[in-house]
C-alpha cells in the first residue's frame, strides 16, 4: 500500500513537471505559454480579437504577472490565412512587453495583411 | 668536457634546424587557432546573443515592426474609396555616429507595407532621385528605330505618389558614471500626404542601451 502511494505521488509529480514546461491556455488555445519554471508566474486572462473583414485583424492579449517582482516577457505571433498557411512577416519576431509585479498586462498585435484570418501566439519569459 | 661541448653543439644544431623552426611556428599557429572562438551561424528566429552598444539587426527589426504596426493601427493607410496608396520614399537621415545604410530600416518597412496590400511603392521618384533609373532610361528608346515602338513605355503611364515616407535616426550618448554610458536611439518616421503636405501619421520608436564606457557605439 505504501509502495503504491509512493508510486502515485512520483507519477503525479512527473506529470506536473512535464505540463509545467508548456501550457496550452484554457482561455484561448491559440495562445501558448512556454515556461521552463515549475510554478509559472504568468497567466492569460483574456484574448480579444477584432473583426477582420475589410481591414487588418487585431488581437489583444490580457494576462497577469502573479510574481511579486517585475518580469519581462516576450511574445511571438504567427499569422495564418484562411487555409491555415503561414504569412511571413517582419512583425512576427519576438517582441518584449513588461509584466509589473502582481499586475495585469496587455499587448496588442495587428495582422500584416488583410488575408490573415487566424493566429498562434507563444509567450515566454525574456532571458 | 669534450662530450658536454659536443652535446651543446648538437642541441644548437637541432634547435637551429629549419624543420624545428617550422614545427614551432606551426604549433603556435595551431594553439592560436584553438583559442579563437568557433564561427557560428546566428539563429535569427531565437537569437540569445547579448545586446551590443551599436545598432544590430534586432534593433532594426524592432523599430520597423513597431513603425508598421503603428501605421496599420492608425488607419492612415486606408484610402478613401478603396485601392492602394502610391508611396515615395523620401529622405531618411542618419544622425548617429554609426555608418548606417538606412535601407536596413526602410526596406523592412517597405516590404511589410507592400505585403499589407494597402500601399505600393514607386521607385521612379525619390528624395535623392529615382531609386531605379531604368523607368526613365527605357523611355529614351522612343527615338530608337531598333525597338518595336509598341513595346516601349507610352507617355503618361507613370503614377505619381500620394504619400511620402521620411524619417530620422537620432543617437544620444549620456555618461552615467565613470565606467557606464547610456546610448539612446530614436527612430522617427513621418508619412506625409503629398497633395496637402499634411502628416497623416507619425511615430517614434526608442531603443536604449546601457553598457561599458569602453564600448564605442559605431
Amino acid at each position: 500500500m505504501i509502495r503504491f502511494k509512493a508510486f502515485s505521488i512520483i507519477t503525479i509529480c512527473i506529470i506536473m513537471l512535464l505540463t509545467g514546461c508548456t501550457s496550452m491556455n484554457p482561455i484561448d488555445p491559440r495562445v501558448t505559454i512556454i515556461d521552463d519554471h515549475f510554478f509559472s508566474d504568468l497567466s492569460i486572462t483574456g484574448v480579444n480579437v477584432t473583426p477582420h473583414y475589410g481591414d487588418f485583424m487585431e488581437v489583444q492579449v490580457t494576462g497577469r504577472n502573479n510574481a511579486s517582482s517585475y518580469k519581462k516577457f516576450e511574445y511571438k505571433i504567427e499569422w495564418l490565412d484562411q487555409n491555415e498557411m503561414l504569412i511571413p512577416s517582419v512583425m512576427s519576431g519576438w517582441t518584449g512587453f513588461p509584466g509589473f509585479e502582481n499586475s495585469e498586462f496587455r499587448f496588442k498585435a495587428v495582422a500584416p495583411t488583410m488575408s490573415a484570418t487566424d493566429f498562434r501566439i507563444i509567450i515566454r519569459r525574456e532571458n | 668536457m669534450t662530450n658536454c661541448n659536443n652535446g651543446k653543439k648538437s642541441f644548437s644544431v637541432i634547435f637551429n634546424s629549419t624543420s624545428l623552426r617550422i614545427l614551432f611556428i606551426a604549433a603556435l599557429i595551431f594553439m592560436a587557432g584553438a583559442c579563437a572562438p568557433a564561427t557560428q551561424n546566428i539563429d535569427m528566429h531565437n537569437d540569445q546573443g547579448g545586446a551590443v552598444m551599436g545598432l544590430d539587426y534586432r534593433d532594426f527589426e524592432q523599430a520597423a515592426s513597431e513603425s508598421v504596426s503603428s501605421m496599420m493601427q492608425s488607419g492612415a493607410l486606408n484610402k478613401r474609396g478603396g485601392g492602394r496608396y502610391v508611396l515615395a520614399i523620401s529622405r531618411i537621415i542618419n544622425d548617429t555616429t554609426q555608418r548606417i545604410d538606412t535601407d536596413q530600416l526602410v526596406k523592412k518597412i517597405r516590404v511589410q507595407l507592400l505585403q499589407s496590400g494597402k500601399v505600393i511603392v514607386t521607385t521612379a521618384v525619390g528624395a535623392n532621385g529615382p531609386e531605379d533609373n531604368m523607368a526613365m532610361q527605357a523611355r529614351e528608346l522612343r527615338n530608337s528605330d531598333e525597338f518595336n515602338q509598341s513595346t516601349v513605355a507610352a507617355k503618361g503611364q507613370m503614377i505619381a505618389p500620394d504619400l511620402s515616407l521620411s524619417g530620422k535616426i537620432i543617437q544620444r550618448i549620456i555618461r552615467v558614471s565613470s565606467s557606464l554610458q547610456q546610448v539612446e536611439y530614436y527612430f522617427q518616421m513621418t508619412l506625409t500626404d503629398i497633395n496637402t503636405g499634411l502628416a497623416y501619421w507619425e511615430d517614434e520608436s526608442v531603443i536604449g542601451k546601457r553598457g561599458s564606457n569602453k564600448s564605442v557605439p559605431w
